[in-house]
């Protein structure tokens, strides 16, 4: 999946700003996107690079009105990435269907968490399934170079 | 009927026990192993222990068999969860979720809860009624405060004494429905007059009710109190 084509979208909302989210922003920020991090604790905000120059927001995601704020009404992607799965699933489920924000991922921990997802089109990540199938990866390999 | 409670902390301990009077059989989800315990024993409710988002908790609280499913955790975003699940994936008729934020009431509607509960909207509302008892005895608010039902009564300074009904100039959208007049019950027709002492009985759309107000009580004091009262109409 590309979140950062190369025609240039109007807004990426990123909610949360840890190493994931502070890493996705700057990426986005690099390549030219119009970049908005959302964060409850401006604390979080040291987490961006230096190079960083997009908005940053103090407050709470799952608000509507931070998230319009932020300009999800003019938004093209929206990424909830905050520490907690139940706030994760309400943001992207308000940016999908209250928004109708055109991507929307969701970082889930958990997930057996993700009953609507896939029908109403939020895309999941979840770094548990993510983890796995990296380490099966790297199982498969080693173990087809030793048949070698 | 089965009801399941998720989450909560004493709320869920009085809603139990007065559900268990009614006969209901009641389920409580919680996170406190403690509470789960003393719920148990006290109330005699089924418990288990656990996080009430994750659907392997709500399998094991037989969630598929409920009637109803009421979320009273203090954050919206479980309660949301919570509510989602057991609608999508068990399938439960009914789901009842407690809101914090007032913004999410028609929010959470909007992404499938049957219903939502704001302790917030009830306190709102208490304290308009309160600050505006001085001039209206009551009001009521019907399809969630679109409409509102109240009673005006008609004091000495009032400047409508004496004069037909489709003279006073109340606004458009605001009728007066009925009279009191001691023991006397008047519905009116247009050329009734109001007295001192009446007790105007009026209907009207929520925006227009402080205009109404000022037209029968003859005063504009009440004006700020009652434009918070427009925040209602889009619940």
């Amino acid at each position: 999946m590309k979140l950062f084509n190369s025609k240039k979208s109007d807004n990426v909302i990123i909610v949360g700003c840890g190493r994931f989210g502070a890493a996705l922003a700057s990426t986005g920020y690099n390549q030219n996107q119009n970049v908005t991090v959302i964060d409850i604790y401006t604390a979080a905000f040291k987490n961006l690079p230096e190079s960083y120059h997009g908005f940053s927001i103090e407050g709470d995601g799952t608000d509507m009105n931070t998230l319009e704020t932020a300009g999800i009404l003019c938004a093209d992607v929206l990424v909830a990435a905050t520490d907690d799965d139940n706030a994760n699933l309400m943001i992207a489920q308000i940016a999908k269907q209250h928004y109708n924000v055109n991507h929307v991922v969701a970082r889930i921990y958990d997930d057996s968490k993700k009953v609507s997802c896939d029908q109403i089109g939020i895309e999941m990540v979840c770094p548990v399934l993510l983890s796995i199938s990296e380490a099966q990866k790297v199982i498969f390999n080693t173990k087809e170079e030793k048949a070698v | 009927m089965k009801i399941l409670l998720v989450g909560g902390h004493q709320e869920t301990r009085f809603l139990a026990r007065s559900l268990k009077l009614k006969n209901y059989d009641v389920t409580v989800v919680n996170e406190d192993k403690a509470w789960c315990i003393m719920l148990a024993d006290e109330y005699e409710v089924n418990a288990v222990c656990g996080d009430g988002t994750s659907p392997s908790i709500l399998q094991n609280a037989r969630t598929d068999q409920m009637d109803l499913v009421v979320a009273l955790d203090h954050k919206d975003a479980s309660n949301l969860l919570t509510c989602e699940i057991s609608k999508k994936k068990f399938h439960v008729p009914k789901t009842i979720a407690v809101v914090t934020d007032l913004k999410n009431v028609p929010l959470f509607r909007e992404l499938g809860v049957d219903r939502c509960i704001s302790a917030t909207n009830y306190l709102i509302e208490m304290i308009e009624q309160e600050t505006i008892t001085d001039r209206i005895s009551r009001y009521l608010q019907i399809e969630n405060g679109k409409v509102v039902i109240f009673e005006v009564e008609i004091t000495e300074q009032s400047k409508v004494i004496n004069q037909k009904l489709w003279n006073i100039g109340l606004p458009p959208q605001s009728i007066i429905s009925c009279i009191i007049r001691g023991e006397q019950t008047i519905i009116p027709e247009k050329n009734t007059e109001l007295k001192v002492n009446d007790k105007a009985i009026v209907l009207s759309v929520s925006g227009v009710m402080d205009k109404a107000m000022n037209v029968l009580t003859g005063d504009k004091v009440h004006q700020m109190h009652l434009s918070t009262t427009g925040t209602f109409t889009f619940l």
